[in-house]
């Protein structure tokens, strides 16, 4: 059976009124609410993305000064580590720049002629290297570099003697040019006289010695270079 | 969705599909007979239906509203409130009037459009342009269909088409709505004059409930009151009922549950009068004649006769013309509305015209309030002085599907 449509209604659609209609007066403080409520979440959420920040910085911050404490100790240590370095470079090149010479002096007795009479054989000291650190102002108490400023340091043998003749003193410098003393003397012919080695200072008769039988003797003054020494590693 | 800003600053908000304050599927409706003349009040009936099944929420008499049914314009000024108690507060109500100036009755829509036509009296048609009582509701006038139809030519504008659904205005200042009938093209038409139903649209005030949601005039509420009847779904819907109200009765036929026919019947004056000479005769008070009516110590049938007869006559022609003129056989008569001696009724219709009469509950088929002891000990004939407003209530709630 069909339902039946049995309304007879005499109200008009617009006259029908609700009974629980959003009134003004309930709408507008809803929706003030809800634009108050609105506008405190979103502030609250840039408080909060602001508290979030400034923790973060914070955060950043307490790194950043443990970081810095940090790479002060390792810039500290970098500093040691490299002074140690320098001093361990410098400890090698003068190991490196360690000249010895024992076997030529031992080889040198052997070569020695008879008739020569050597009175000394004399390394000289190089003269004293500028330790001051560069840029150093005058006055300025600083501490000395370690190590050499110069890489290269010139190194030189004087041997001084007498004879009575000349042969056994060219005798001995031809012993000294040989390949058995390279390795200490360098054998260096050149027309400057500065560069020559080996290079005669002197050979020149003695004054008249004291008995009047004995020969007059010949003292000579002859200065060969070594190898040089190379503070490098 | 439609908000929309009310007459009192209020937004009501629409959805697409119905829903919302203006327009919602009803479900729970309390039904009130306004005007009703019962000296216990307004009798009002809350229904509900829930998943299929219809219930009673509540059933009573409520305190009538503080002002009397405006008889013309110049009493509307005087607009009431009313609010109904607790147990009744549904988010809507029908109110079912009866009123001197109502009108319900089965005609065509070529007697209608004659009707529309007519000119309209000035008392009436609400043509005072200073009518107090309008001023002060700020009514506008709409334009009534008669008017345009009774300044077009006659023949054009008188034709049935032209009548528009609805609920327009007549130019006798009748506020009208029809519904076709099973048998064409016969309308049923209801009419109350405009004022009272605007005073009844602003009797139940908007934001508090319930909100009128229907007006419709005694003989149009009755009409949906027996549709949950179970005899009347047994039938599937072919029967007859005759409403006995106070002052009136009326003829109701359907078939398969559509209204076929429905008339007042001519030279019946109601149960009002037949109380009042059954009391007369028998020398009763006002307190016996229901006892003597509902009980089998005296035969009141001789008195009751006189009033009785008309209404089988009319009952024996109605058959009549069901049975010859539409070819439908009816298997139930009702007999509704009648607070007292539905039983002699039956018996002399059985003796005249070998057909009882069925006078059940108004309530049967219906679900009543479990707490409610005093509602489901009621006799079915005390039941029956709810029936404009159940028939209210179920027609609001049948009529929104």
């Amino acid at each position: 059976m069909k339902a039946p449509n049995l309304h007879l209604n005499l109200l008009r659609e617009q006259e029908v009124v609700s009974s629980s209609p959003v009134r003004i007066r309930v709408l507008l403080p809803v929706l003030a609410a809800l634009a108050c409520v609105a506008v405190l979440g979103w502030w609250g959420m840039l408080f909060a993305q602001e508290t979030m920040v400034k923790s973060q910085i914070r955060v950043i911050e307490d790194d950043l000064a443990a970081r810095k404490a940090q790479h002060a100790e390792v810039q500290r240590n970098m500093v040691a580590a490299r002074d140690l370095q320098a001093e361990l470079d410098q400890l090698a090149m003068y190991a490196n720049g360690r000249r010895t010479y024992g076997d030529a002096l031992a080889r040198l007795a052997e070569v020695v002629p008879a008739k020569v009479q050597l009175l000394s054989l004399e390394i000289p000291e190089p003269p004293l290297q500028d330790l001051t650190p560069p840029n150093a102002k005058p006055g300025q108490k600083l501490p000395p570099l370690l190590g050499p400023t110069g890489t290269v340091e010139t190194v030189s043998l004087r041997i001084m003697g007498r004879t009575e003749k000349v042969e056994p003193v060219n005798a001995l410098m031809e012993s000294l040019a040989t390949p058995a003393f390279s390795n200490t003397l360098s054998i260096v012919k050149s027309a400057v006289p500065g560069e020559m080695s080996p290079r005669i200072h002197s050979f020149r008769q003695e004054a008249a010695s004291a008995t009047k039988d004995a020969p007059r003797l010949l003292a000579f003054d002859i200065e060969y270079k070594c190898q040089a020494r190379r503070f490098e590693k | 969705m439609k908000l929309q800003l009310t007459k009192d600053k209020t937004i009501e908000i629409n959805f697409p599909g119905g829903a919302g304050a203006g327009r919602r599927r009803l479900s729970d409706v309390t039904g009130v007979f306004l005007n009703s003349g019962d000296s216990r009040g307004c009798p009002a009936v809350r229904l509900q239906r829930r998943k299929g099944v219809w219930s009673v929420a509540a059933a009573g008499f409520v305190p009538p509203p503080a002002g009397e049914l405006p008889a013309s314009w110049e009493q509307v000024g005087g607009q009431p409130t009313w609010s109904l108690p607790a147990e009744f507060q549904a988010p809507v109500a029908a109110l079912a009037v009866r009123s001197p100036d109502m009108l319900v009755r089965q005609t065509s829509p070529d007697a209608l459009t004659l009707d529309l036509a007519a000119p309209a009296p000035a008392s009436a048609s609400g043509t005072q342009a200073s009518a107090p009582g309008r001023k002060k509701l700020g009514i506008r006038r709409e334009t009534p269909v008669a008017t345009k139809t009774a300044e077009g030519a006659a023949s054009k504008a008188a034709a049935p088409e032209e009548v528009r659904p609805g609920v327009p205005v007549s130019a006798q200042g009748m506020r009208f709505v029809m519904a076709p009938l099973a048998e064409e093209p016969f309308v049923v038409q209801s009419a109350l004059p405009e004022f009272q139903v605007l005073w009844l649209s602003r009797l139940l005030p908007e934001g508090r409930r319930p909100t009128a949601a229907s007006v419709q005039t005694l003989p149009s509420a009755l009409l949906a009151a027996i549709c949950e009847q179970p005899e009347f779904n047994v039938v599937e819907g072919n029967a007859l009922a005759i409403f006995v109200m106070k002052t009136a009765v009326y003829f109701a036929a359907y078939r398969a549950g559509q209204l076929l026919m429905f008339r007042q019947c001519p030279g019946a004056a109601g149960w009002e009068m037949m109380r009042e000479g059954v009391k007369l005769r028998l020398g009763l008070d006002d307190e016996m004649v229901d006892e003597i009516l509902d009980d089998a110590i005296v035969d009141p049938r001789s008195a009751m006769e006189p009033f009785v007869r008309p209404v089988l006559q009319q009952l024996e022609v109605s058959l009549q013309y069901l049975s010859s003129r539409l070819g439908m056989r009816v298997d139930k008569v009702f007999l509704m509305g009648l607070p007292s001696g539905a039983r002699y009724w039956s018996q002399m219709s059985e003796d005249a015209l070998q057909t009882p009469l069925v006078a059940p509950s108004v309530f049967e088929g219906l679900a009543l309030p479990p707490k409610d002891a005093a509602l489901a000990g009621l006799t079915p004939s005390q039941t029956q002085v709810f029936l404009p407003a159940l028939g209210a209530a179920r027609a609001a709630m049948e009529g929104d599907e």
